[in-house]
């Protein structure tokens, strides 16, 4: 979990108010850091409503991801009985049919987050899966499945990555 | 808090007459534990004494929950060595006196190796100068490798079983500190603790390990490393391990140089002429992919504590979304 932008922007807020306004003399300097502090606070409602088009779209790459290896094992699942595999295929079918579908409202980022926590915890669930599956039953579907979940995972790690910018070269 | 700590000095040492204290101040780094210095002089059988201290104390939240116990009775059982390690003084668990558990050690002279202009870790723009803490750096490595850790008393660290007990320790270890403290499912921790579990080697041999061996723990005055601290993660396991830990790109700082300080085949041509253990690559390929997660699950302690409110730290923010540069090299080291 990396930390999100609002809670930096509020933990910014915590340091000036907290720690730094208190050390202050300065009339002028004490202005500055209150002004900096609507300001975060303002920052941080902006991010609530500018930040869900990533969210939107990790969420959707993850559920073709999850389609696809859903597909992969319940074919698999007529040639490999497994305990495992039975547990996790209505898991992940069910996060499937739980999409957040904001209607003709702005999506908020709050749904998303937790959709995308969500879809993440089946997709966890399902690489330790294969992991364990290809143990004892080799299968080049399966190993497809795992090549598109390695690739999901690099795309979206490399876009938070460009989103860093400056903080990835320290 | 000077008060507290000349009445605390003052009971440690109650043949001290006229104890004072003086220059106390926070020392930067050490995400830890909380660390200060502090002077204090006082008479003792007639002759003017004065020493340099630093306390380590308990911080309510931060990126390791470590026993400081532990890191105690390492470090004082290497004072009979010739490791550059403070003189521990004082253990001091009581929290009536500076509000939460601490230990008293001498002041090493030094300082951090020169700041280089990137956030956070350290290393010397001056080749000349890497090279010589490099050398002295490998050196100082060496010699944790070939202590006779019996002999100094170190199997209260708790010997592990031949084999790969010494991975599978670790791995436990880090894997339930990211079970604990993750906010989110960690897919690619998730891969590389898969990889782990099925790659764990077999250690040759059982050495004291410090466990958090890199650049930023050396202190330097003089063009000579003057102290090695930061034991808190010292145990007893593979040599390997310390080797894969300092190799994580993570402390390279946009070089590819180990820890910003050299180039890795230098580092292990060194190693081996000083120990005569043979640098096995794919067991430090293994530590480093320990060492990403183990990095990683050390960052989100720290960021759990943020985001808890426990720490008003920002260095643990800042490492919270660095983070991901971890994800990247485990990414990278596995191939995808």
């Amino acid at each position: 979990m990396r930390p999100t932008t609002d809670k930096i922007l509020i933990g910014i807020n915590n340091i000036l108010l907290s720690d730094i306004l208190p050390e202050l003399s300065s009339p002028s300097a004490m202005v500055q850091v209150i002004l900096l502090n609507v300001m975060m606070n303002q920052l941080a409602t902006m991010w609530e409503n500018t930040s869900q088009f990533p969210l939107i779209e990790e969420n959707k790459d993850l559920r073709d991801v999850l389609l696809a290896a859903s597909t992969t094992l319940k074919a698999t699942k007529r040639d490999y009985k497994d305990e495992t595999l039975e547990g996790l295929i209505p898991k992940i079918d069910a996060e499937l049919q739980r999409e957040y579908r904001p209607g003709e409202q702005y999506p908020s980022v709050q749904p998303l987050l937790e959709e995308n926590c969500n879809l993440k915890e089946v997709l966890d669930r399902t690489i330790t899966a294969l992991d364990q599956i290809s143990q004892d039953y080799k299968s080049q579907a399966l190993d497809d499945v795992r090549k598109k979940i390695r690739a999901h995972l690099r795309k979206h790690l490399d876009r938070q990555l460009d989103m860093l910018g400056i903080l990835t070269q320290a | 808090m000077e008060d507290a700590i000349r009445d605390y000095l003052q009971l440690k040492m109650p043949k001290a007459e006229n104890l004072s204290i003086s220059k106390l101040e926070k020392v930067i780094g050490g995400s830890s534990r909380e660390t200060m210095s502090f002077e204090a002089e006082w008479i003792e059988k007639g002759r003017k004494i004065a020493r340099s201290f630093i306390i380590r104390r308990d911080p309510i939240a931060s990126l390791l929950e470590t026993d400081r116990e532990l890191e105690y009775r390492v470090m004082q059982s290497l004072e009979s060595t010739s490791l550059p390690v403070p003189k521990m003084y004082w253990l001091e668990p009581d929290e009536k006196w500076l509000e939460r558990p601490f230990c008293v050690m001498e002041k090493m002279p030094g300082s951090p190796v020169p700041m280089s202009s990137r956030v956070g870790l350290v290393a010397p723009e001056d080749p000349a100068l890497r090279a010589k803490i490099a050398k002295q750096w490998i050196e100082i490595l060496a010699q944790i490798h070939n202590l006779d850790w019996k002999g100094l008393g170190l199997s209260f660290l708790g010997c592990p079983e031949a084999g790969t007990e010494c991975a599978s320790r670790e791995i436990d270890k880090w894997e339930k500190v990211v079970d604990k403290h993750k906010m989110e499912p960690q897919p690619i921790l998730t891969e590389a603790l898969l990889w782990l579990k099925s790659n764990k080697p077999e250690a040759e041999r059982i050495t004291l390990v410090h466990g958090d061996f890199k650049q930023d723990n050396l202190l330097f005055e003089n063009e000579k490393i003057t102290a090695f601290l930061d034991w808190e993660m010292a145990h007893l396991g593979d040599p390997m391990e310390d080797l894969g830990w300092s190799c994580v790109g993570f402390w390279r700082q946009d070089t590819h140089l180990i820890c910003g300080l050299i180039e890795k085949e230098e580092f292990f041509r060194y190693y081996e002429e000083l120990t005569g253990i043979k640098v096995d690559e794919p067991k430090v390929f293994f530590y480093q992919m320990l060492g990403c997660v183990k990095m990683a699950a050390i960052i989100l302690t720290g960021v759990r504590s943020l985001s808890d409110g426990r720490s008003r730290d920002m260095v643990l923010g800042l490492l919270g979304l660095t983070e991901l540069k971890l994800e990247d090299e485990i990414a990278n080291l596995l191939g995808f």
